[in-house]
């Protein structure tokens, strides 16, 4: 039986990539073995070093009794034959008989350590003791007490590794499966690993509040209405959003409901690749092989049953299929990429609409919708003025409506920030666009003065602007009206929130405070000084200066720049703080959509999306409290929706061209976007059978 | 579509919800109820559980959504519990801290379910009398108070299990007795469930 760590190292060595990662874990006590062969890498003891002769000995062995490798076959590349031989190789090591991983704990380890800690951690400890002996109760190490307690001291360690997830449930079906293959203070390496920022990055989806997790929910709806459209139609027919099945494939790992030795596979592939999309690609394959059989059933309760039942009882050589599937996925990173941008976007958007609604609700019936608007606003900010929820019908009609020009509004936001960004004369203003990092940062404000003419993205101004270089903005812009969300203004400048908002919608009172995502925004009213259509002045240096990192998710910056845990750019958006969840990332994907992306038309289950906030996020559910990052994000909309008036390139929206380079700054990674076929990349191209190690 | 028009035409089929704290012994509850089988160490629900049962009596078909309990999962729950029918809220009767949760998803309930939604309160673990630490006085007050069904259960005795879903069963609001149509009445019904979902949606 070959185990996870085998895995990971074997993949990494053969990758010819260090193993490093054990330092990124726990730089402290893991040791690292450059050679990167099994039975030599994670150490517990620190007795590392010289490669076992033993497990060479076995691989040369069952490399020479392979003879020459098969590489006849159609069109196999050579390389990945030859990988595989090796693995194939490696997994006739023996990890138990006397080069296996030490069992023992070293007392000084980080994991001996951090099992000894006790004070603050009570109700943690109580949350995971309740689960130990409920995850795998019929697996016969779990059965036992010594099992559970492996179990528990794992998942304990890492509580406290990672204060801010600490527990969630989840996380010990993953463990447990680690455990199953390796011992326990290997376990929690491989555990950290991939839950670390670094690598994977799985903690993301345990964080409280579970919104990235949302978003990859949201995510892989995207790309199954993309990519599988039938299946995709049918699934939301019967009202099976894939919150219903695919959160617990993700939460565990697909350690349920599959069998643990699919768990281990993608545990493989995860520690190999360093990043997470495995599990859309995964998930996508899951779906691929069941789409026959679930387009066959045609009601929930048989959908749902099979989704739930059937992988269950997966063979090993279904379990290597569906792998492989995921392996050579049709996903590229640029469509997982996209997607989840365009899911960022969503949820950005989601709260600027909010917004307009509070300014429809605030100001005195500016517009014919009023009526409806307003019982969507109240319903969604839950605000004071908001008591006048009416008909629930007649608000989900609105809120249907609205989403129907979701997208296509983030389309018309993204181009006209892109327009802005162009503008990069006197002081680049909310060109943040395509900038990552903080370099780029350090370019606002630039000490000129430049003025942003706010204007809401439904006047002729910024359509005339747009237009010219974008057709379709003009189209975006138009449906975003059609869609009764038109922007109002409260000519007063009041002060409350939702005149707060409304300013925001209206793209003059981005005004600083906004962005900054807490409470002073709601004295944005008083700094805006509108002068519809159009001129609203505003300090650049005020927005994005000073506060800046914090302004950024606000400021219609791609969302990459402010990932908290900056290695994974492809996985922005999915930090916790509300703010955060404002991101928004235009001048990355979503601003170029693949020809292939439909039209979004979410149907029935797009209220049960809006309920798990995936549609109208949070803001469905605020209290006065949190309206104002709603208005913040509303704020940066209207930074993005504002243009100024000498717009200058052309082919601005060249597919490649998103980058929006203000200058010295990089397009970084928006160019991966433009062209979606253009970077495929493959974990499985790499070593494709890295899977197969977990067999047997 | 694929069931025969006249089966559905008859049956009424509810949703109903558990919510409670992470165990308290909602799944449990609920395998106990749909496959009389109890295990000590119930498999921990992450996301959600989903069986159903028939009450051929009362012509009743329950879709069971069982959630995970714990906290964090929270904003997951308001997708299963929309569109409810019914929901039953679990505590382990020897845990104050679950009976305290408890009441939170009851006024969670109140504020954001279908106000039609039938809400049962369950104590949970009643095996367990030595180890009490919710008397049942102080629940029955709190059910009354809020308009519960209350019981005291326990799942690995099956007391009371079967008498808290029939009860719910009963409890359901009965569809028009009408006459089958011609167009199916099983349509009928899903527009019904598919209204309630809306209703519920208002959050």
């Amino acid at each position: 039986v070959a185990s996870a760590a085998a895995a990971a190292t074997a993949a990494d060595g053969g990758g010819g990539d260090s193993l490093d990662g054990w330092e990124l874990v726990s730089g402290v006590l893991c040791t690292t073995d450059p050679s990167g062969l099994p039975g030599s890498g994670p150490s517990a003891s620190g007795t590392s070093g010289a490669p076992q002769p033993e497990a060479i000995r076995i691989i040369m062995e069952q490399l020479d009794a392979l003879g020459h490798l098969a590489l006849d076959e159609s069109g196999s590349d050579p390389v990945l034959v030859a990988q595989q031989a090796v693995l194939e190789a490696m997994l006739q090591v023996p990890w138990e008989n006397g080069i296996g991983l030490p069992t023992a704990i070293a007392p000084d380890s980080r994991f001996a350590v951090l099992n000894e800690m006790t004070a603050g951690q009570e109700e943690v400890d109580d949350s995971i003791l309740r689960d130990i002996h409920r995850t795998f109760p019929e697996h016969p190490y779990f059965g036992m007490e010594a099992g559970q307690r492996s179990l528990f001291r794992v998942l304990k360690a890492y509580s406290l590794h990672d204060l801010e997830v600490a527990y969630c449930q989840g996380m010990a079906f993953m463990a447990g499966v680690l455990l199953m293959y390796v011992p326990e203070e290997t376990a929690f390496r491989l555990f950290c690993r991939l839950m670390d920022p670094e690598g994977p990055n799985l903690r993301r989806l345990y964080l409280p509040g579970l919104e990235p997790l949302k978003a990859e929910l949201a995510t892989f709806e995207l790309l199954l209405m993309w990519r599988m459209p039938e299946l995709a139609a049918h699934m939301s027919e019967f009202g099976l959003p894939p919150v219903l099945y695919v959160s617990q494939w993700l939460m565990t790992l697909f350690a349920t409901p599959f069998p643990p030795a699919f768990c281990a596979r993608v545990i493989d592939v995860l520690l190999q690749d360093g990043h997470d999309r495995l599990l859309l690609r995964c998930s996508y394959a899951v779906m691929e092989v069941l789409e026959l059989e679930l387009l066959a059933r045609h009601d929930f309760e048989a959908l749902i049953t099979y989704l739930k039942m059937e992988p269950l009882t997966w063979e090993l050589s279904r379990q290597r299929a569906i792998m492989e599937r995921a392996l050579v996925s049709p996903l590229t990173d640029a469509d997982i990429d996209i997607a989840r941008d365009t899911v960022a976007n969503r949820k950005f958007l989601a709260a600027a609409l909010a917004a307009d609604a509070a300014a429809n609700m605030a100001s005195t019936g500016l517009e014919g919708a009023g009526g409806g608007t307003s019982a969507m606003a109240g319903d969604l900010l839950g605000s004071p003025g908001g008591a006048a929820v009416t008909d629930p019908a007649a608000v989900m009609h609105q809120r249907k409506r609205s989403l129907e020009a979701e997208v296509d509004a983030a389309l018309a936001l993204a181009a006209a920030a892109a327009l802005t960004a162009t503008v990069a004369e006197g002081g680049a203003i909310c060109n943040a666009v395509g900038v990552e990092g903080k370099e780029g940062l350090a370019d606002f404000g630039g000490g000129g003065r430049s003025n942003v003419q706010a204007v809401g993205y439904d006047t002729a101004g910024v359509e005339a602007a747009v237009t010219p270089l974008l057709p379709n903005a003009k189209l975006c812009l138009g449906r975003r009206d059609g869609a009764g969300s038109k922007m109002s203004i409260d000519k007063e400048g009041t002060s409350s929130s939702a005149a707060a908002a409304a300013a925001g919608s209206c793209g003059a009172g981005g005004e600083s405070s906004a962005c900054s995502g807490t409470s002073p925004q709601r004295q944005a009213g008083k700094a805006w000084e509108p002068e519809w259509p159009g001129a609203a002045l505003h300090e650049p240096g005020r927005r994005l200066t000073g506060a800046a990192e914090e302004t950024m998710g606000a400021a219609g910056c791609s969302g990459a720049a402010r990932q908290p845990y900056g290695s994974e750019p492809s996985s922005y958006g999915m930090s916790p703080s509300l703010l955060d969840d404002l991101d928004f990332g235009c001048g990355c994907g979503a601003t170029v959509r693949p020809k292939a992306m439909p039209d979004l038309e979410y149907g029935e289950y797009g209220e049960m999306l809006m309920d798990a906030g995936l549609l109208l996020p949070e803001v469905g559910a605020v209290d006065a409290a949190d309206a104002p990052p709603a208005a913040a994000a509303a704020a940066a909309a209207a930074a993005a929706a504002a243009a100024t008036g000498n717009v200058g390139a052309e082919g601005l929206f060249a597919p490649v061209g998103v980058g929006l380079g203000a200058g010295a700054v990089e397009p970084s990674r928006a160019g991966t976007f433009g062209n979606p076929g253009q970077k495929r990349h493959h974990p499985g191209q790499q070593m494709q059978s890295g899977t197969d190690l977990l067999l047997d | 579509m694929a069931a025969p028009v006249s089966e559905l035409a008859q049956q009424q089929t509810a949703k109903l919800v558990l919510l409670g704290e992470m165990g308290s012994g909602k799944s449990s509850l609920v395998l106990r109820y749909v496959k009389g089988q109890f295990f000590d160490y119930q498999a921990s629900t992450v996301g959600a559980a989903f069986l159903t049962k028939t009450l051929p009596d009362l012509n009743v078909k329950f879709e069971i959504w069982d959630t995970a309990g714990q906290e964090r999962y929270h904003s997951l729950a308001p997708m299963y519990y929309r569109g409810a029918a019914a929901a039953i809220i679990v505590y382990d009767i020897t845990s104050p801290d679950s009976f305290t949760r408890a009441k939170s998803w009851v006024r969670e309930l109140q504020r954001q379910g279908n106000p039609a939604m039938i809400m049962a309160l369950a104590g949970n673990k009643a095996d367990l009398e030595s180890q009490r630490a919710v008397s049942v006085e102080e629940a029955q007050a709190y059910a009354a108070e809020n308009g519960l069904y209350y019981l005291e259960t326990s799942a690995k005795t099956a007391a009371n299990v079967n008498e808290l879903f029939e009860e719910i069963a009963r409890k359901l609001p009965k569809p028009e007795a009408a006459p089958r149509q011609v167009q199916g009445g099983g349509i009928v019904l899903e527009n019904q469930q598919a209204q309630d979902r809306r209703k519920g949606a208002c959050c």
